[in-house]
């Protein structure tokens, strides 16, 4: 048996906004103390004051967590802070924490893994992972975690968001709040699980090489300076000098065609020396890299696929709650019809089923495809959905 | 194309030099043959590949047009996209705005409307800080504010700035509103609001109150790369103007407040007032009961004597006496009964206003209440040759009440009825059953009574003029006392009547009983 609950709010008195979901949270469990608590906050109220808060009511109940653009509940998608309580008697959950992200991401991404899975008798079910998702590190640190748990196990979760400022993204670790760190919960046990992902982004414009490349440094796309693929179409000086690229490749990510059912997509965070572009993760060189355009139709189709995906995953198992991690991109592009997105998910999961996550910088997903061979991979402007069910 | 025209040259030389050494005349047209075909052979795939390339090329042509035509697609896409976000923050803007004017014109007072300003607002608005303040003492104080995004250090070290300099006052009394973008900076203003609120890009709106500025609104971007736009002015000027009309009716609000509390202190001096002229009117009714009360007590012994003495007087017990003095005695009994009914009258009034003649209710037939007066009654009817008529229910009807004292109600009505009423005049007694009550009408063809007269016949020792000026005698506490034992029974006595045309005295008394009430 599961039992969930979700408390959310919104505001600026952060003690009070933690402790409030997380009573709200905690009042679905009656008195049993959770296995988890799984916090997402805006980065724009006092981290340590939210987390205080929640920590006040949850006590030293295990604690996961990332910082996300916005916080996302069955009732909104604009929430400031969201509080996720979990308790089973069917799994169980262990957790564990990686710092240095970006000085040595698949170092932060064992060590991680490592502490949550160490002396584990029984085999992990997934790794419910969240991280600094402006440390460009990602896919580093998701194959630190793999070469812990296993090339193929399930690894899903989000990177930290602000609050489109592209400056900092939190991690929220028990009673820490940190930067540069891989925060995660390695769940075990009976528990049936289905994962679920699209982005929904269509490819445009002409296909370009990724001539001259240094991890996740795209110098050069056909033989230019990589920052071209955006010039040519935006026309030079489109963005502001100092400015995060990322404000417009939000809109605009890159499609790198490796072979799985949609171009897997990365986002440029900044314009490099020499215009090259600093993207989110690494960039394997001699990829065709493509321009992507989404629309709202377009992004919410992608999102019914992800509820058919993860529902079929579950394989007929009654839902108990469904985490979303959405990219930050899609609710730029759906504005007021983000609505559209949760309705959907309300249609496919059911209305009354808990529903926490937030908007982030990044996400973690398996991919099914046999070319991947379930590896799980570092996503940029996509959807994940994890519906837990029994 | 270079590498066919080598093979063909390399294949040409074969063939011609196995036409030159060919011996026979055959060998030579077959090797010459062969030379033609494979000539026209290559010149042929020479020529398609050029036309291949040709192709090539307007595909490579149209698929670069394509692309170019890809920048046309985004562009137009982030035009719309750019679009897209300013409706929707005008429509979010907005909506708050409504939302906001809602909540301050339900404000009680300034503080009131500066809590209502929450950050949520200003975040949704579109601005990650926000500084609104309102002045007192004409711009020399700082009043009311409100912050978000700001500590409360940065917000006392951007009042010093504003203290020591004279333009935000000047600025705030153009009353103009101010949109600057770093990357546009305009003016000296612009400069200098974007250093001391540490903000490029921001908008500056005055709020004015009764046409003088009384504040300001401050809302700023959080990166230099995010803009204020046409519509975050317009906005945020809205916004100033809701302050400004919410400041202006918390203003009124509070001076109506100020009325109201006067009125009220006004309206509780003037109850105490009363509340003390009750209870001294009441000290003074009392008084006015206990003095009747004692005066009836002290008079009725000596009256009594008086009686008993005329008495003996009159039947000659202490001495013969002349039919003269014989009648003087008969006026002094007659006056002395007069006086003993009159000072009996009173103190029944004030033993029922003081709640010493407690009522003896018990259940009794209303025909029952009529029959002793009436008899009573007979000498004088008869005398004044009156016609007396009697309507009753068929059904019997039960009430509760004090007999004896609903008896004098009745004698006592039906007295002044008879009193009233000239010589051949007609007086009628009706019992009519109600719902709930029982309803007494004495009706008499009397000489009636002026409407004037009408409202005070309750009253005690009132008598109407034209009673006195025919010199029908009474006491005047009749009518008062019957009023006093109805009340005791809960129910209500009235009175209908036209000068000259006679006059219906009316009582009803439930027939349960309830508690005792004012009559009407």
């Amino acid at each position: 048996m599961i039992w969930v609950g979700v408390g959310s709010g919104r505001g600026f008195h952060p003690l009070q906004l933690g402790e409030r979901a997380a009573q709200e949270a905690m009042k679905r469990l009656g008195k049993k103390k959770p296995d988890l608590v799984v916090l997402f906050s805006s980065s724009r109220i006092d981290q340590k004051q939210v987390l205080q808060g929640v920590r006040g009511i949850t006590g030293d109940a295990p604690l996961v967590g990332c910082s996300g653009a916005f916080q996302i509940t069955g009732a909104s998608m604009e929430e400031d802070v969201a509080v996720v309580t979990l308790v089973s008697d069917a799994f169980r959950i262990r957790t564990g924490l990686g710092q240095g992200l970006r000085k040595d991401p698949r170092k932060a991404g064992q060590e991680a893994a490592w502490h949550a899975c160490r002396d584990l008798k029984e085999k992990g079910r997934f790794f419910l992972a969240f991280s600094d998702g402006l440390s460009g590190k990602n896919d580093h640190a998701i194959l630190g975690m793999q070469e812990v748990l296993g090339t193929s196990f399930p690894i899903v979760g989000a990177s930290g968001a602000d609050n489109f400022h592209f400056e900092r993204s939190y991690q929220y670790y028990e009673n820490q709040v940190l930067e540069d760190a891989v925060a995660g919960s390695l769940f075990f046990g009976n528990l049936a699980f289905g994962i679920g992902s699209r982005h929904g982004w269509l490819p445009l414009g002409k296909s370009r090489r990724a001539t001259r490349v240094v991890g996740n440094i795209l110098e050069e796309l056909d033989g230019k300076p990589a920052v071209s693929i955006y010039e040519d179409y935006f026309g030079a000086g489109f963005y502001h000098g100092g400015e995060p690229l990322a404000r417009h490749s939000l809109f605009y990510p890159l499609g790198l065609s490796l072979g799985g059912e949609e171009p897997i997509l990365r986002q440029p965070l900044w314009v490099g020396p020499e215009g090259s572009l600093i993207c989110s993760a690494e960039i394997p060189k001699g990829v065709d890299i493509r321009l992507m355009i989404g629309t709202k139709d377009s992004l919410l189709e992608a999102t019914r696929k992800a509820c058919e995906a993860a529902l079929s995953g579950l394989a007929g198992r009654t839902v108990r709650m469904v985490f979303v991690f959405a990219s930050a991109s899609r609710k730029k592009v759906l504005g007021r019809d983000s609505a559209g997105e949760l309705e959907i998910l309300h249609r496919h999961f059911g209305g009354d089923i808990p529903i926490a996550g937030c908007y982030d910088y990044g996400e973690k997903f398996p991919l099914g495809g046999e070319d991947r061979l379930g590896q799980s991979v570092f996503l940029n402007t996509s959807l994940v959905l994890l519906a837990l069910g029994e | 194309m270079l590498q066919k025209l080598i093979l063909m040259i390399i294949l040409s030389m074969v063939v011609l030099s196995n036409l030159f050494v060919a011996e026979t005349f055959w060998a030579q047209s077959l090797f010459g043959f062969i030379l033609i075909l494979v000539l026209v052979f290559f010149i042929s795939l020479i020529l398609m590949d050029r036309d291949q390339r040709a192709k090539y090329n307007e595909l490579k042509r149209a698929y670069e047009e394509l692309d170019k035509q890809t920048g046309l697609i985004v562009r137009t896409d982030l035009e719309l996209r750019k679009a897209q976000e300013e409706l929707d923050k005008r429509i979010q803007g907005l909506t708050l705005l409504h939302e906001l004017g809602q909540r301050l014109n339900r404000a009680r007072n300034v503080e009131n409307s500066f809590s209502f300003i929450s950050a949520s607002i200003i975040t949704k608005l579109g601005f990650e800080r926000s500084l609104i303040t309102l002045f007192e003492e004409g711009m020399q104080r700082v009043g009311s504010q409100a912050r978000v995004g700001y500590s409360e250090k940065e917000v006392q070290i951007i009042q010093e700035h504003l203290r020591g300099d004279r333009s935000l006052q000047e600025f705030l009394q153009s009353g103009k509103s101010l949109s600057v973008n770093q990357k546009d900076q305009v003016n000296s203003y612009s400069k200098k609001f974007s250093e001391i609120f540490h903000t490029p890009n921001f908008v500056l709106v005055p709020i004015v109150v009764k046409e003088k500025p009384a504040g300001f609104i401050f809302v700023g971007k959080g990166t230099p790369y995010d803009f204020v736009t046409e519509a975050d002015r317009e906005m945020v000027a809205i916004l100033a103007d809701q302050m400004s009309q919410a400041i202006e009716n918390t203003i009124l609000n509070e001076q109506l407040w100020q009325s109201h509390r006067e009125l009220e202190r006004k309206v509780k001096e003037a109850t105490l007032e009363l509340g003390r002229a009750n209870e001294e009117l009441k000290r003074l009714n009392k008084a006015k009961s206990d003095f009747v009360s004692n005066v009836s007590h002290e008079l009725r012994t000596p009256l009594t004597s008086i009686k008993g003495y005329a008495s003996l007087l009159s039947e000659g017990k202490l001495g013969a006496i002349s039919d003269d003095q014989k009648q003087r005695l008969k006026r002094i009994n007659e006056q002395t009964n007069t006086l003993t009914q009159l000072v009996n009258d009173l103190l029944d009034i004030s033993r029922i206003e003081s709640g010493r003649a407690p009522m003896d209710f018990q259940p009794v037939e209303a025909k029952a209440l009529v029959e002793g007066p009436v008899d009573l009654l007979q000498p004088q009817i008869r005398e004044k040759k009156i016609t007396l008529d009697v309507h009753v229910p068929e059904k019997p009807v039960e009430l509760r009440a004090d007999r004896e004292k609903m008896e004098r109600v009745l004698l006592n009505l039906l007295t002044n009825a008879v009193k009233f009423t000239p010589s051949g005049g007609h007086v009628t007694v009706e019992i009519t059953p109600q719902k709930e009550s029982v309803q007494f009408d004495i009706a008499d063809t009397g000489i009636g009574i002026e409407t004037r007269d009408l409202q005070h016949l309750f009253e005690e020792f009132y008598r109407c003029d034209n009673a006195v000026r025919q010199n029908i005698k009474g006491s005047g506490l009749g009518l008062s006392l019957a009023k006093r034992i109805i009340n005791a029974h809960g129910g209500k006595i009235w009175v209908k009547s036209k000068l000259g045309e006679g006059s219906t005295f009316s009582f009803s008394i439930p027939l349960t009983l309830k508690s005792t009430s004012q009559a009407s």
